[in-house]
């Protein structure tokens, strides 16, 4: 991964491809990577749909090699749901693909000419960019039927729908799974956007005829994979839940806990939660000849994934994550779900998000537009929006203008991104998370959790109780490294159960790349992105009054334990002390 | 300990036996989505969560130290199994390990758990004298514990409403009735067809569904 593909799109004639050496962002990938050429390229106080943003597309540093799990893709742009810097991360085929070719990212700059739709070609021979005219307004199964006439399905396509055509602020990019299907998105913050006022439509990487990347030392790295995939197997949760149960192995637990916002974050228990908990989910799965256990990408040790399918046994969608059973389940008082797994399908296929569009309708269902538990009615929102009628426009926009458009102070958003399915003011150190991420409301900014070997805060007394803001500012760092990687953020139970598959991830890179870092050297990583994604957003306008989450969480008890968001605000404000 | 002991134990506490479906399943795990949503268990009187796990529920202290990896007894993440008690109105709740930050913070006695410590389990009042008699548990066993424990809890007996015993066991596979084998009602043998037939009346709302280790009758 020694080069960087850049795509000029305001050139004279048409988008114009450039390879050039990696450069300054040798050593660099996934988070990594896009947060330093936004940081570097990307005026923060620019408009994300504006000539001066970049779309920057990453793989993970160890994709393309035989690294388990480690398929993960990065895309970073400035967002144009929150305005701050965002980096969005998908699984699929695409990461590995792009790996295989050599490039480190794939940058997407300049001003767009006239309203033609381009298609980028990237294979062993070079890259081409053609109209794409015939595809426009396609969503994105659609659009994936007609690539695979052309192009079969072993290739990786990378793409937006609908949504990303029309500048949505809740729009994705879809990436294609083993299977050739755009299950797997970079969903959060409107990425998908950013491609769209690009005039990029799609972007197909054909790794035919390359060969995995090679490591440095390949006896070492041989051994330490080995040991890796074995810890990963060993681990009750990265060998048997998460395979079993895909992530929404949660919605039961987190039910019980009180913290499962429903009725657009309401109350903490929803009383059919039983009906679409990852056991039922897996259970009906396998009867129907979907899978409940599955990879999104090949080489995955864990495969939390799964394939739904209808009950005369057709192919419905991916199998729905832990988060999208919530935001269009429990949050909005539906527990049917196949029409769960309907409205997931047409998230992908429209390209939005599931979680913006999901806490969206629970807040139209608040509005009165239509009732909780709708489930016909959710279907034709999601459809309103993927097609952009004038109320689709609104609900596209996301959770926070759909509030402001029917007049209600009960968005559950930070930084103008609609929070995920963990109550804040149950699990308090969630909602630190989601009111000081350089993201926006972002869970993923604290899963990893192997800071306790990472020595993230020193070597902490491990019987001194930490404090909400410390133990947030542990795992946003932990995270930040991660990402980078490309290893996939469900490895962090193992690394963080067993010090020896840690280790192993770490001599895996060390093997690959001919290194020597240390656990310290991973810690420094993380802060210096975070750093670097602080900066942008204090440039760009953001202060600690957007370190906050909404004042109704610290009015508004949660039943059943009755609680509110308490955590101080100087507390809030003490976890970027680093 | 004996079949009739939860019949009995039962009658004590609500003053009437329900209906008792005696079966022998080759695959206790297959009743995962019962156990999920939920069952009642009486219990003689009250005992904290890690005596109610080994004596009540019969589940050995290896499985309760290493798998049982997140408990909730009302609602509240518990992390000392020595102090937390199972009295009546208690519902109990288990799980193996989860993923994610969440999986770590709700784990028992873990490093993230000060992340959630608004909702954690705090001691009860101390007990009276007058709490100690027989009671109903309500007990819910989430992902690999359904089926780490479904032999266990299906021996000791659970009390299930009936509507949602016929709901499940009118979706069952053949593969699961494969499993299934000798089986009575209240002390008459049923063919297993009845049930998927929906032919089959049990007479109490609530049914007492009991593992047996072999053919009950024959
Ligand atoms: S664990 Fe799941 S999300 Fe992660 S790489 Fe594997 S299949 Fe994809």
């Amino acid at each position: 991964m020694d080069k960087i593909l850049r795509i000029d799109v305001g050139a004279a004639g048409g988008p114009k491809a450039k390879v050039e050496p990696v450069g300054e962002y040798t050593g660099l990938g996934g988070r990594a990577l896009t947060t330093s050429v936004v940081s570097k390229e990307v005026p923060p106080d620019c408009h994300p749909l504006g000539p001066e943003n970049k779309l920057v597309i990453a793989p993970g540093l160890m994709s393309g090699s035989a690294a388990s799990s480690s398929g993960r893709l990065s895309v970073g742009c400035k967002s144009p749901l929150t305005g701050t810097i965002k980096e969005a991360n998908s699984g699929g085929t695409a990461s590995q693909a792009l790996g295989r070719l050599g490039y480190a990212a794939v940058i997407i700059e300049g001003e767009r000419q006239g309203d033609d739709l381009y298609m980028i070609v990237m294979d062993s021979s070079g890259v081409k960019i053609e109209k794409a005219n015939d595809f426009r307004m396609l969503p994105n199964y659609d659009l994936a039927e007609k690539i695979k006439t052309r192009f079969g399905d072993k290739v990786s396509l990378i793409s937006i729908g609908t949504a990303g055509e029309m500048r949505m602020a809740n729009s994705t990019i879809a990436v294609t799974d083993v299977e050739f299907r755009p299950s797997r998105h970079a969903g959060r913050g409107g990425v998908g956007a950013v491609m769209g006022s690009k005039g990029i439509k799609a972007i197909v990487v054909n790794a035919e005829g390359t060969k995995m990347r090679q490591p440095a030392n390949p006896d070492k790295f041989k051994e330490a994979n080995r040991k890796f995939v074995e810890g990963l197997k060993g681990h009750a949760v990265t060998g048997q839940g998460l395979p079993a149960y895909g992530t929404n192995i949660l919605t039961n637990v987190l039910n019980e806990a009180g913290g499962y916002p429903t009725y657009n974050f309401k109350e903490g228990r929803y009383k059919h939660a039983d009906k679409i908990s990852g056991e039922v989910q897996a259970d009906l799965e396998t009867k129907r000849g979907g899978l409940a256990t599955h990879g999104c990408h090949r080489g995955c040790a864990i495969q939390c994934s799964g394939v739904y399918h209808d009950k005369d046994g057709h192919y419905v969608t991916k199998q729905p994550e832990y988060e999208t059973v919530w935001a269009h389940g429990g949050n909005c008082g539906i527990c049917d779900l196949d029409s769960i797994a309907r409205l997931d399908f047409m998230d992908d296929n429209y390209g939005f998000d599931t979680i913006e569009m999901g806490v969206t309708i629970g807040v139209a269902m608040e509005a009165g537009l239509i009732k909780f538990g709708d489930a016909e009615g959710a279907q034709r929102l999601v459809d309103e929006a993927g097609k952009g009628t004038p109320l689709g426009r609104i609900l596209g926009a996301g959770a926070a203008v759909t509030a402001k458009c029917f007049g209600l102070e009960r968005a559950p958003v930070v930084k103008g991104q609609a929070m995920p399915a963990y109550d804040p003011r149950a699990v308090k150190g969630i909602g630190v998370t989601y009111a000081t991420t350089t993201q926006g409301a972002d869970h993923t900014a604290g899963y990893a959790v192997a800071t306790n070997i990472l020595k993230v805060g020193g070597d902490v007394d491990p019987l001194k109780p930490a404090g909400q803001a410390e133990l947030s500012r542990n795992l946003q760092i932990a995270t930040a490294a991660l990402d980078s990687t490309g290893y996939c953020l469900f490895i962090a139970f193992a690394i963080l159960d067993q010090p020896e598959t840690f280790q192993a991830m770490v001599d895996s890179i060390n093997a690959m790349y001919g290194l020597e870092l240390t656990g310290n050297d991973v810690v420094e990583l993380g802060k210096k992105v975070l750093r670097m994604e602080r900066q942008f957003n204090e440039q760009a306008g953001f202060t600690k009054a957007h370190d906050r989450l909404p004042r109704y969480f610290s009015r508004e008890p949660l039943a059943p334990h009755n609680v509110v968001f308490d955590v101080s605000d100087k507390e809030l404000d003490s976890v970027f002390n680093f | 300990m004996p079949s009739t002991e939860p019949v009995d134990l039962l009658s004590r506490i609500t003053g009437a036996a329900p209906s008792l479906l005696r079966f022998t399943h080759a695959q206790p795990n297959q009743f995962e989505i019962i156990l999920q949503a939920g069952f009642a268990l009486p219990v003689e009187r009250p005992t904290n969560v890690y005596e109610f796990l080994r004596d009540q529920l019969g589940v050995p202290e290896e499985v309760i130290q290493q798998r049982i990896q997140t408990l909730f007894l009302n609602s509240s993440p518990v992390d000392n199994l020595l102090t937390a008690q199972v009295r009546p109105g208690s519902t109990l709740a288990l799980s193996g390990a989860l993923p994610g930050l969440l999986g770590a913070t709700m784990r028992r006695g873990g490093y993230y758990s000060r992340m959630r410590e608004g909702i954690s389990y705090k001691q009860d009042e101390p007990l009276t004298e007058e709490h100690a008699k027989p009671f109903l548990v309500q007990v819910r066993l989430y992902n690999l514990m359904a089926r780490d424990l479904a032999g266990y809890a299906l021996r000791r007996g659970i009390l299930v409403p009936k509507d949602r015993l016929c709901e499940f066991l009118e979706q069952q596979p053949p593969a699961f009735w494969m499993q299934f084998g000798h089986c009575e009602l209240d002390e008459k043998p049923i063919p297993t067809d009845a049930f998927h037939q929906a032919a089959w009346e049990p007479c109490t709302e609530t049914i007492l569904l009991l593992l047996a280790d072999s053919p009950v009758k024959e």
